[in-house]
């Protein structure tokens, strides 16, 4: 075969073979990102996620209607930039290392687009969560605050692929087709992503309370919280009562309770630990991801952040409580938390009785004592407590808790009113359990539920319709037909703080401190 | 040796080098040194190469081959010359740290040794002009030029104490010039007159190139593009690679 008689090679097939030689290669990945050392090919992704990571907050609170801080827009940009370094550093760090591992990977460019594909969904991931876990405004712009997530979400993605495209290839001697960079999908990931992320913010704007009629009910209902008894101790205190139970993931009691008080899961009620941050004053923020410390840290050193107790106005679901309370129903709730005051209702906040006691024996005998003026007072159809003696001395239950179960079992054993024990073990494990001390209740065999069904059922039990938007269902196995109302509604709207203050104050220290008092916090 | 060194070329090798050099503010007489001892090397290459015993050319330069001017035994005796002197000049300069001079005699040594001209020489010698390919090709042109260029571009950054990165950067850059300069080479070749290229015109000619191999077209394209990534390969450096890239262009648009 001589020179003349072959076909001259295809231009293609001339530029793969030379750049399997080193040619056509002007390495400016390489120049770029190798100068002065590797790890500074981070530092842009880094700092493009945390400016990325920190619109998405600041973004998440726009969209929530929250005020601006009378220390400025830029002063909270400026605060939540720096809270934000820190997962973008691990963002950073986790692209490092896997793009080390994936040294020279057969398909380079398609592991630098998956790398800016999952850096754009994060920050869409925190604009949702955050705007999950801060609660409802009336003057919010989601889709304007959308415009500047998109923005960074873009830049932060080109960042994160040219890292992860110039780490992959650095000791590559032939790199690739020069990667083609598709604005088209780029833009059609973001505005999918963007859309997807606008379902956390969906629904919760201009939802109402529904109008329900409600037949009352004859007997009163009392709900007495446990906290620190076993199922297996709730049995002993009630035996051969129809009775449910149930296992959950751990957490602290404001949020185990705040389950069984709404019937959503803690990423819809939004209460999760005993205290927050506030940030000037104005917006009260969860830390993100282990950064709890900054706001406890650094940011509190420098007068920018606070701290602040778990109260009513972090939650964003509405209580059992509250809903009876809606429909006319007479109501007192005592000691639960993240309880606030209620019109038209007899609601005692946690933070009131902790103020009273040094001991779980007095916090019980407190609660005890401001339920029976509750119900003297207002005669209540729906009476709750919150009895957490028993978990804060770890000396099973106080005098005055079992005093106070007795005399009502006896009351319901008479007929006088239904008496409903929820139990959660508290510190000492992750189950709970229900017992009724209800006409109407059936079985003596203990059945599986969860926490979320109790709010339900106890709404069912008093005749008002479920909402079918609850994590949780009417426990109707349990109890004779027609005990629990079958009606449902699709929701009961979004409850809107009437005290959304997240100003650090000295009551709001007291409380921390009596909390820590207690043995919470530590 | 005159007659080598001082005949009509451009002296792309040495520009490559003193460029190089002074786009990081090296000393610009040690810069001078290696671009005559660069350029030595090279005169000396084309001595040797157009010997009876190898390519047998009789032109170089616009003018006969040393060889056909002072016979073939003083030819080689001057290449020889060439090469020795290239190294004492760069051994012996003022003006840089032995450690930088040797490092510039290892690079020298290497471009133009086994590892480089001369074994691109040999490869070149034998292979069948009639059956090479695009592989090759290149290896041989690697070799017998493009190692020089290559040496040329690192000599002058090495001289002006550039790091590592920087030297790396300017190796793409000589890497991909020197094929881009020979594929213009063999184009004018094949296309251009003795006149203008100085070389006896070799459209039908006995040596394959890279214009004969990939067509004319197809050749001219490779050669923009390894001229766009020379050029893009210093575009890092800043303002001061200016005059590499401009250079870069000019010999792809040169006409001899």
């Amino acid at each position: 075969m001589t020179v003349e008689n072959s076909p001259p090679p295809t231009l293609e097939k001339v530029r793969e073979r030379l750049r399997s030689q080193g040619y056509l290669d002007a390495g400016l990945e390489r120049a770029i990102f190798t100068a002065p050392r590797a790890s500074g090919a981070i530092v842009p992704t880094v700092v493009s996620g945390a400016t990325a990571l920190a619109t998405a907050s600041a973004a998440a609170v726009a969209s929530r209607g929250a005020a601006a801080p009378s220390a400025g827009v830029f002063l909270l940009f400026a605060a939540l930039f720096a809270v934000e370094l820190l997962p973008a550093a691990a963002a950073g760090a986790a692209l490092y290392l896997v793009s080390r591992a994936l040294r020279a990977p057969e398909r380079p460019n398609r592991t630098a687009a998956l790398a800016g594909a999952s850096a754009a969904a994060l920050v869409f991931g925190f604009y949702a969560v955050g705007v999950r876990r801060l609660p409802p405004g009336g003057r919010g712009h989601p889709v304007l605050a959308l415009i500047p997530v998109c923005i960074t979400a873009f830049y932060f993605a080109r960042a994160a692929r040219a890292t992860s495209l110039s780490l992959t290839l650095r000791r590559q001697v032939a790199l690739p087709d020069r990667p083609a960079f598709r604005r088209g999908s780029v833009l059609a990931l973001i505005l999918v992503l963007a859309v997807s992320s606008m379902s956390a913010w969906k629904g919760s704007r201009d939802a109402r309370f529904p109008n329900m009629t409600v037949a009352p009910r004859r007997i009163p209902l009392l709900v007495v919280g446990l906290d620190g008894v076993a199922p297996e101790s709730l049995a002993l205190l009630a035996p051969g009562a129809p009775s449910v139970s149930w296992s959950r993931r751990p957490g602290p009691p404001p949020e185990v309770w705040s389950t069984i008080a709404t019937g959503v899961s803690p990423s819809r009620h939004g209460v999760a630990a005993f205290e927050r941050a506030s940030l000037f004053g104005t917006i009260a923020v969860r830390p993100p991801f282990f950064t709890g410390w900054v706001f406890r840290g650094p940011l509190r050193w420098a007068g920018v952040a606070g701290r602040l107790p778990v109260s009513g106005a972090e939650r964003r679901a509405y209580a059992f409580w509250e809903v009876a309370s809606r429909c006319g129903i007479a109501t007192s709730a005592v000691n639960w938390w993240a309880s606030e005051a209620l019109p038209g209702a007899e609601v005692v906040d946690n933070a009131e009785i902790a103020a009273r006691a040094r001991s779980g024996a007095e916090v019980d005998a407190y609660a005890v004592a401001r339920l029976r003026e509750a119900r003297l007072r207002v005669r209540p159809l729906l009476s709750a407590i919150y009895l957490p003696g028993a978990d804060i001395d770890r000396e099973g239950l106080s005098g005055a808790a079992r005093r106070f179960v007795q005399e009502e079992m006896q009351k319901a054993k008479a007929g006088e009113e239904s008496l409903w024990l929820i139990a959660d073990a508290g510190r000492a494990g992750s189950e709970g359990a229900a017992v009724f001390l209800d006409s109407a209740a059936a079985g003596s065999a203990r059945l599986p539920a969860r926490a979320e069904d109790l709010a339900p059922t106890i709404l069912a039990r008093l005749g008002i319709p479920a909402a079918r938007d609850l994590e949780g269902a009417p426990l109707a196995g349990l109890f004779a037909a027609g005990a629990l109302e079958e009606r449902r509604v699709p929701g009961y709207g979004n409850r809107v703080s009437r005290e959304p203050a997240a100003e650090e104050s000295a009551s709001g220290r007291e409380y921390l401190q009596k909390l820590k008092s207690l043995g919470y916090l530590n | 040796m005159r007659g080598a060194l001082l005949s009509s070329g451009k002296r792309i090798r040495a520009l490559v080098a003193v460029a190089s050099g002074l786009l990081f503010r090296g000393p610009e007489e040690p810069l001078l040194d290696l671009g005559v001892a660069i350029e030595a090397v090279h005169a000396a290459s084309l001595v040797f190469d157009d010997l009876p015993s190898m390519d047998d050319g009789s032109v170089r330069r616009g003018a006969p081959a040393i060889h056909r001017q002072f016979g073939e035994s003083t030819a080689i005796l001057a290449a020889i010359s060439l090469i020795n002197r290239a190294f004492e000049i760069l051994a012996s300069g003022p003006g840089l740290p032995p450690r930088i001079r040797s490092r510039l005699v290892a690079e020298l040594a290497r471009a133009s040794g086994e590892k480089g001209c001369c074994r691109g020489q040999e490869a070149d010698l034998s292979s069948d002009p009639l059956r090479a390919g695009l592989d090759e090709l290149e290896r041989i042109h690697a070799l017998k030029t493009g190692e020089l260029f290559v040496a040329a571009a690192r000599g002058g950054a090495i001289a002006a104490r550039a790091s590592e990165e920087e030297i790396e950067a300017m190796t793409r850059y000589a890497k991909n010039l020197g094929l881009a300069f020979q594929i213009v080479d063999d184009l004018l070749e094949v296309e251009g007159d003795q006149a203008r290229t100085g070389k006896k015109a070799q459209g039908e000619g006995h040596r394959a190139n890279f214009a004969k191999i990939l067509g004319a077209d197809i050749a001219r394209t490779i050669a923009e593009e390894l001229t766009e990534a020379s050029a893009a390969a210093v575009s890092p450096l800043g303002r001061r690679a200016g005059p590499l890239a401009d250079l870069a262009y000019a010999l792809r648009d040169r006409r001899s």
